[in-house]
């Protein structure tokens, strides 16, 4: 599959001729997903969504740069795992856990997780269990890792998306991936 | 022995198990660990015990990272104002030269590639004296073959030291005697 082949880079490339609905279009597609993802580096759903503006404007802002050289996703996680890095170097988020409970950040959304694996309420509460306990130990791990391991795992990128994403060598993510899923499996455990 | 080696190669094979997983090996290395569990039991168990958390980390990652209750649509109505602010990024005369840059590059590579040939012909002056160096230390004319990048390194080092004027330079402080000893 050729990049021009992803529909997302035709949207993408549409937005260059200053196509306002295609821009809404990725905006809806990855919108929510990036929340998600930049939540695991900044702790709280509010900064998330903010910094997913800020993503999205630095995007609207560089499309006449932008050059499809892979998938459209490639590219866009690019510039937010740097924007999401860049908030961690700040030091802001620092050692700062995340709060499951609404009540202890009364400006942020309820936080409702949706596991795709959950069917019923049950397996809903074991998926939701072991959603907590996750996020508690990738706020633990490096940055790199955890942006290596969320791009390779929850995103589903190759190891080649994800050194095209972080600017780095194959075998770098290779490294980050190992390192960041042995300590995942020593903290979190092994599944039941 | 044959254990020694044995060991050594499970290790290498669970070095890489959780790559292999991810289908992120070549194909000759995927092939060859495919291999080795077929005639390794305990590895054949890490790798499946590798799998299993793989698969259920994975599975937890994805409901980490999903969300239902980011408000897209007033994220929208929040980002849409703000993009009217926001000019194109022009495209700057680096980004008009960019498809310039790569042969440009290979023709210098070509180029230090050439010199570095011609010198290891006829030894160290040819290279020293393109770059500049027009009077190559003693060291440089008698060891060619220990200092054929130095001239090129050296300016290098010039380079991106350009702004430190009290540096001594290198050239100075190489002398045949260190050399020799």
């Amino acid at each position: 599959m050729t990049p021009t082949d992803d529909p997302d880079v035709q949207l993408m490339l549409a937005v260059q001729r200053d196509d306002r609905g295609a821009f809404e279009a990725l905006f809806r597609k990855y919108g929510r997903q990036l929340v998600g993802f930049a939540r695991q580096f900044v702790g709280s759903h509010a900064r998330a969504e903010e910094l997913v503006q800020d993503i999205f404007l630095k995007i609207y802002h560089s499309r006449q740069r932008y050059v499809p050289r892979a998938r459209f996703a490639t590219w866009l996680y690019r510039i937010a795992t740097n924007q999401c890095l860049s908030e961690v170097r700040r030091g802001e988020y620092h050692g700062r856990m995340i709060s499951l409970d609404p009540s202890e950040d009364e400006n942020d959304a309820p936080l409702q997780i949706a596991d795709p694996e959950a069917r019923s309420s049950e397996d809903l509460m074991l998926g939701r269990e072991a959603a907590d306990k996750i996020r508690g130990v990738l706020e633990s791990l490096p940055p790199q890792q955890r942006a290596a391991l969320l791009l390779a795992r929850a995103e589903g990128f190759s190891y080649d998306e994800v050194a095209e994403t972080l600017g780095c060598s194959v075998s770098a993510v290779k490294s980050l991936v190992h390192r960041a899923t042995v300590t995942l499996r020593d903290r979190v455990g092994e599944p039941q | 022995m044959i254990s020694i080696f044995g060991h050594g190669r499970c290790a290498a094979v669970r070095r890489d198990l959780i790559a292999w997983i991810d289908g992120a090996l070549v194909a000759r290395r995927a092939q060859r660990i495919a291999r080795h569990l077929e005639t390794c039991a305990a590895c054949a168990a890490e790798a499946e015990a590798v799998r299993v958390s793989v698969g259920a980390q994975t599975s937890a990652l994805r409901g980490a990272v999903a969300i239902e209750s980011a408000d897209l649509d007033q994220l929208w109505r929040r980002l849409g104002p703000r993009l009217v602010d926001v000019d194109p990024e022009p495209v700057g005369w680096r980004a008009a030269l960019r498809p310039l840059v790569r042969p440009a590059l290979a023709i210098g590579v070509a180029a230090i590639a050439l010199l570095v040939g011609v010198s290891s012909i006829d030894g160290p002056d040819t290279v020293l004296i393109t770059v500049g160096v027009k009077a190559p230390p003693l060291a440089l004319q008698t060891k060619p073959e220990l200092f054929k990048d130095y001239a090129i390194i050296q300016q290098l080092d010039v380079l991106e030291r350009f702004d430190t004027a009290d540096v001594e330079p290198i050239m100075d402080a190489v002398t045949p005697a260190e050399n020799e000893g």
